[in-house]
């Protein structure tokens, strides 16, 4: 009894599944367009399906594309048990610090740490403003010989670094510069840094696209031409100036094959105190003398590492909203 | 009147550096790396004490079989990194783009992290993720059951030529993408507008408005990344040091072992001269390709 009762309200129940089901797709005919759009999306807005996906595949790539870099955080949190065991991945059991102690010990951080940043900072601000100083010249004069003097200083960025490296290195040995940072200063107060010909590039674009009426206006009223520079056409460049300081920051402080032929022997950067890391960490804490859960890691070593990006990545982290914006007005190429 | 006259003598103060610089810093050093590579100088630099041997140097450049394999390894490097890194590049500036404001603004920190890592410590990096018994990405392969022991990323050859491309294009195709976003974000929205109301479904928006529009950038960017590519050196040389064998050689690499590793300043500066030649070879052709399609001249 009970049993047949069940099974009619089972059909009821399903009748009343199917009635739903046939009005919702007889609504779904109705408003196929409407229902088609929401999912693929239309010519005016994006489906919900390509949405849904879209992220999917952002979110996928975001991960692969950062797995290197977490996984080198989380590894330099991992104390030497944790490292030697294979169940812990990704969760440290604790996150450890000593790897940062050791490594902030072998690095010599804050003298290397002042070094890198003066060996980047002290050119960067020199190249960016010598190179605006050219890319002005180069904008706003007509002269004899001005397309040659332009294909000489964009050539320089064609050609390959090891090409000048020798007998520049020679001539600063001569002159005794050889490991002080005057090295990197003086070709960057002539215009010669670290790619400056991109730079000079850049704020030649910049000033060439900047009305000239304000300029000349004050040149009528009696402003020479170096006020109405620092007056006027400097304060309008800012994007230029922020985007090609950060690039030249960023590449200064990259650049280790230069650096280390010019101030070996003077200056101690970040990047060349590392490449130097197992030594340095041997000589600090002797294989011998100390217990086992104290050689050399590759937690400690991944801890090194990171100490050295991080100053890069905290700049960029405090500057990227300009940098982005800057970016985007000065067009950078091709614009 | 008068600030014409003046004109010359202006542009002149302005530009002085740049004229003094370039030849300096620049032109002469070229000029005595030419002189050094006519010289047998070993372990010195005091070229005019040491014997004048005319093309010798380079003479024994083209005999070698290395630099020919170097060469082809460089060419075949530039090409691979430059073609992926476009296709990665354009792909996460487009997808920064047309997310939210606020998602955008999340993946471009992200798009640039890798970018602010210096090469010398990509290549810790990597070398440490391929490396055989400890590296993530054998692990990986081995967990998923695609392969029964990781395999030897950098010391296979055919493995190790593309282990360098693809540290290479996970490192550089943030500065691509970083160019592409300026250049998207200069293409003006009422482009954009008059397309949808055209009807232009989003694939082909992206055909005939913003790969066109996008162009002039993506062949300077391309040409940016090209010549960067083409002298590499800090990531390969911290990532197999050239190794297995040779195999992964490039032209920079040589030219710096040749100067520090042998001492044989006379032989390094012929293979720097020959590299500057083909470098300048290569951009010429490519920019006068290319040439139409640019807006850089006023």
């Amino acid at each position: 009894m009970t049993s047949r009762l069940r099974s009619l309200r089972d059909n009821a129940r399903l009748g009343l599944v199917a009635t739903h089901v046939a009005n919702a797709a007889r609504w779904a005919r109705q408003h196929q367009d409407t229902v088609r759009g929401f999912l693929f999306g239309s010519r005016s807005r994006r489906g919900l399906i390509v949405t849904v996906l879209l992220y999917a595949v952002l979110v996928a790539i975001g991960f692969v594309y950062l797995y290197p870099l977490l996984f080198m955080l989380i590894t330099s949190f991992k104390s030497p048990t944790d490292l030697l065991n294979p169940m812990v991945q990704w969760v440290p059991t604790q996150w450890y610090l000593g790897n940062y102690v050791k490594a902030f010990r072998v690095l010599n951080y804050p003298s290397t740490l002042l070094a890198s940043i003066l060996v980047s900072v002290v050119p960067s601000v020199i190249q960016t403003m010598v190179c605006s100083v050219i890319g002005y010249g180069l904008a706003r004069y007509r002269f004899w010989g001005k397309g040659l003097l332009f294909a000489l200083i964009l050539a320089t960025f064609i050609i390959p670094p090891q090409n000048t490296v020798i007998p520049q290195m020679l001539t600063y040995r001569q002159l005794g510069l050889l490991g002080n940072i005057l090295c990197l200063i003086l070709p960057a107060s002539m215009g010669q840094g670290f790619r400056s010909a991109i730079f000079i590039l850049i704020f030649y674009q910049t000033f060439l696209s900047l009305p000239k009426v304000l300029e000349e206006a004050a040149r009528l009223d009696g402003a020479s031409d170096l006020k109405v520079f620092l007056k006027i056409a400097v304060p309008s460049a800012i994007p230029a100036y922020i985007v090609s300081f950060i690039f030249s920051v960023v590449w200064y402080w990259n650049e280790t094959y230069l650096t280390v032929v010019f101030l070996e022997g003077g200056i101690q950067t970040l990047p060349m105190q590392l490449s130097k890391f197992v030594q340095a960490y041997e000589n600090l804490y002797p294989p011998g003398m100390v217990n086992i859960f104290d050689r050399i890691n590759e937690a400690v070593k991944l801890s090194g590492t990171f100490l050295n990006i991080l100053p890069l990545l905290i700049m960029y982290f405090i500057l990227q909203k300009w940098f982005v914006e800057s970016v985007e007005r000065t067009g950078i190429v091709g614009e | 009147m008068k600030i014409r006259l003046r004109e010359p003598t202006i542009a002149f103060l302005f530009l002085l550096p740049a004229f003094i610089g370039v030849i300096v810093f620049y032109y002469y050093q070229i000029v005595q790396t030419g002189i050094y590579s006519l010289h047998n100088l070993q372990h010195t630099a005091d070229w005019q004490t040491q014997p004048f041997v005319w093309f010798k140097n380079y003479a024994t450049v083209f005999r070698s079989t290395y630099f020919w394999q170097s060469l082809r390894f460089t060419v075949y490097f530039t090409f691979m990194a430059t073609v992926l890194e476009l296709a990665v590049g354009l792909g996460m500036a487009m997808a920064t783009f047309w997310v939210s404001r606020w998602l955008g603004g999340i993946l471009r920190a992200i798009i640039i992290m890798p970018w602010v890592i210096p090469p010398i410590i990509n290549a810790m990096i990597w070398r440490w993720l391929f490396h055989a018994d400890v590296g993530l990405f054998g692990y990986i392969l081995v967990s998923l059951g695609l392969v029964d022991k990781p395999p030897l990323f950098l010391t296979e050859p055919m493995l190790a030529v593309h282990s360098v491309i693809f540290a290479d294009v996970w490192k550089n195709s943030s500065i691509m993408a970083i160019f592409l976003l300026g250049g998207l974000a200069a293409i003006p929205a009422d482009i954009y507008d008059a397309a949808k109301v055209d009807g232009a479904r989003s694939w082909f928006r992206f055909r005939k408005v913003t790969l066109p529009m996008l162009l002039p950038t993506i062949l300077v960017a391309l040409l940016f990344r090209g010549i960067d590519a083409l002298r590499t050196f800090d990531l390969i040389y911290g990532l197999t040091g050239g190794g297995p064998g040779t195999v992964t050689e490039t032209l920079s690499s040589f030219a710096y072992k040749y100067y520090f590793t042998y001492g044989k300043f006379g032989l390094g500066s012929a293979y720097a001269i020959v590299v500057f030649a083909i470098i300048v070879g290569l951009a010429a052709v490519y920019l006068s390709r290319i040439r139409r399609n640019m807006r850089f001249k006023e």
